[in-house]
């Protein structure tokens, strides 16, 4: 097995209300090899975007992070002082935000953006800032031509492959993309996740794949986690995950997915719980279509099963 | 053969833009030669999908009178939709009720939810006496599998996405229209609850019997849900069948690449090919003369630049493509 490039333990997010703290994030623990792609999954409002956040350090009033560790190689980046942290970013650890696409400047010039980008974070010469967009564009299928060009003239996929080609300027080992392919068409979808595969494939990249769409997951993703209420419901290898889910969260999930070689659906009941108060015990119970008597009291821990897979569930037991 | 309920008949739209600030005023053409249609004998759910920029939503608009076209004709029932919104505008809204996209803007924060219900029923004089009109809605949210001891008395932000998508069907049900327009009626709701939706959706067209024109880019809902298919690029339409046999049997290039992109749930089927975007092209995208996919096409010949191939009849199906001819 690769090993494990960051470590996230025990990490906790809350948001502070005049309703009391909003427990977006509680207790996830997680590892992420090297030259992986870990898919998150999860439906709105289960705190993926928080957990990304709070691995990089961007949680800002009224938010805090209680508890926990984030590891990057072995660093606790909750522990950096800013200034390095500032110099882990982009270098070290790249983002790509969740509708960043629509955040390149419509009157500048790729070039110049990208250019922009790498001048912040390395002295070198504008010409030398180019050659380095020219290489990341290349990572991503595009030709250096699109340099020239202003954002309006790319179409939505090739927007998001430039935001991509931005985060690798620096050559990261880690990438974080946050719903790179939400509100993009089929087709564009498809180009840019298999950009994002060829990061692992072919530049030896790890990236951590946050997602709601389940399909994305399942066609790019080594290993998924599903959170649920600011909890790792499961995780194992996207076959595992997506053949026999263990967890009847991820069951309800991934049974609930339309898709054209499958017939009749399933949704699961109920509504999603909101983080200023999350149902006792087990916080999918309410839901929960085989819940026993001890859901509602007892918290299940996230235990490993079998060989990589992990699951929360008073049902699901480890094997012998 | 009978009229069909739906028709649009060889419709373009255009929409002036620019002209301010220095910047050169122009017309693009949002749909160019549209033709569709919707059959009047039985329910039908005929799905639009198309990229964005396609035109999806201007058609949708187009039926719902919030526009009109540049040319052609939009037709219910046979009769211009422009005539029905001049003449009798209250019936065409008892017949023709449209979904919108988003659950959180269609709702005013300020007011409970039920207020969107019990307005239509005094709006459409659906119940004479306040007990009844109680009767109504109660009955609408329960059809609709929702607690009306849960929902009363709520305001939007207290609900979740599907909840209020799935509000919107109630209204729907107590209307009792021929046709709705839904556009992207789930690509705001989490996945778990899209399925409620749309099975909420397939149920009130049996019941009421009612056809639906269902805008979305998820080829994997437009299977799911509709019975018919329609495929745009930049306005045109490139090909138009039964839905099934479209996706298992796509005979346009575009509707090839379409299927070859869907993405399924299923590690075991992952894409094998890799996708190879002509990027020579950035530029001219969207052509002026000719076929609307040619820039893109892997199969593009001299003629598809020249000029728009029609739509040709083939296997039941129609296609506008020269491969056809």
């Amino acid at each position: 097995m690769q090993p494990t490039i960051l470590e996230i333990e025990d990490l906790h997010v809350y948001y502070k209300t005049v309703a009391g703290d909003a427990r977006s994030v509680e207790g996830v623990s997680l590892s992420v090899h090297a030259n992986e792609i870990l898919g998150i999954a999860g439906e709105s409002g289960c705190g993926k975007s928080t957990l990304v956040d709070g691995i990089l350090r961007l949680i800002k009033p009224p938010g805090y992070v209680p508890k926990g560790r984030v590891l990057f190689k072995g660093v606790d980046l909750l522990q950096l002082p800013k200034a390095t942290m500032r110099e882990y970013r982009w270098r070290d650890i790249s983002y790509i935000p969740q509708g960043s696409m629509n955040s390149l400047n419509p009157v500048i010039r790729i070039e110049e953006q990208m250019g922009d980008a790498v001048l912040a974070h390395v002295k070198v010469g504008k010409r030398e800032a180019s050659q380095m967009a020219i290489s990341a564009l290349a990572k991503v299928g595009l030709p250096g031509d699109v340099l020239r060009m202003f954002p309006h003239q790319l179409s939505g996929g090739m927007k998001q492959r430039v935001i991509i080609a931005m985060s690798l300027l620096l050559n990261p080992s880690l990438v974080i993309a946050d719903e790179p392919v939400t509100a993009l068409d089929v087709v564009a979808q498809k180009a840019v996740l298999q950009s994002i595969a060829r990061l692992r494939d072919d530049y030896g990249m790890t990236v951590l794949f946050v997602a709601h769409d389940m399909a994305a997951h399942a066609e790019i993703a080594d290993r998924v986690a599903i959170m649920y209420a600011g909890e790792v419901s499961e995780i194992g290898s996207v076959s595992d995950v997506f053949i026999e889910p263990l967890h009847p969260y991820a069951q309800g999930l991934i049974g609930s997915i339309p898709s054209v070689d499958r017939g009749s659906v399933k949704g699961i009941p109920g509504l999603a719980p909101n983080a200023l108060e999350w149902p006792s015990g087990c916080r999918f119970h309410p839901r929960c279509p085989v819940a026993i008597d001890v859901c509602p009291k007892e918290n299940p821990p996230l235990i490993p099963i079998r060989d990589g897979r992990y699951a929360a569930c008073h049902l699901v037991k480890a094997d012998a | 053969m009978t009229e069909p309920l739906l028709e649009l008949k060889d419709v373009r739209k255009e929409f002036r833009i620019g002209g301010g600030l220095g910047i050169r005023r122009r017309t693009v053409a949002a749909l160019d030669g549209v033709f569709l249609s919707i059959s009047a004998e039985e329910p039908t759910v005929t799905a639009l999908v198309g990229e964005s920029g396609s035109g999806k939503t201007t058609i949708a608009r187009l039926v719902m009178g919030l526009v009109e076209p540049s040319s052609g004709e939009v037709l219910y029932q046979g009769r211009s939709v422009r005539d029905w919104i001049n003449s009798d505008e209250m019936a065409y809204r008892r017949q023709v009720q449209m979904i919108f996209q988003d659950p959180y803007s269609t709702y005013n924060p300020f007011y409970r939810v039920d207020r969107v219900l019990f307005s239509t029923v005094k709006k459409f004089n659906l119940a004479s006496t306040k007990e009844e009109a109680q009767q109504v809605v109660l009955a609408s949210m329960r059809a609709m599998g929702l607690r009306p001891e849960y929902i009363l008395g709520r305001y939007p932000h207290q609900l979740s996405g599907g909840e209020r998508q799935r509000l919107m069907l109630c209204r729907i049900l107590m209307i009792k229209p021929r046709l709705i327009v839904a556009d992207e009626p789930v690509s705001m709701l989490d996945a778990s609850l899209r399925s409620i939706f749309l099975d909420n959706l397939l149920q009130l067209k049996e019941s009421l019997q009612l056809s639906c024109l269902y805008i979305t880019h998820d080829m994997n809902i437009a299977h799911y849900v509709a019975d018919d298919l329609v495929v745009m690029v930049h306005g045109s339409v490139m090909e138009r069948g039964d839905a099934r046999s479209l996706i298992n049997e796509p005979m346009h290039p575009y509707t090839q690449l379409l299927v070859a992109s869907i993405p399924t749930p299923d590690p075991r089927k992952r894409w094998q090919d890799r996708l190879e975007l002509n990027v020579s092209t950035l530029k001219e995208l969207k052509p002026e003369v000719g076929c609307k996919f040619s820039p893109r096409c892997p199969h593009v010949m001299s003629v598809c630049r020249e000029k728009a191939p029609p739509l040709f009849d083939r296997k039941g199906r129609r296609v506008a493509c020269f491969l056809y001819e």
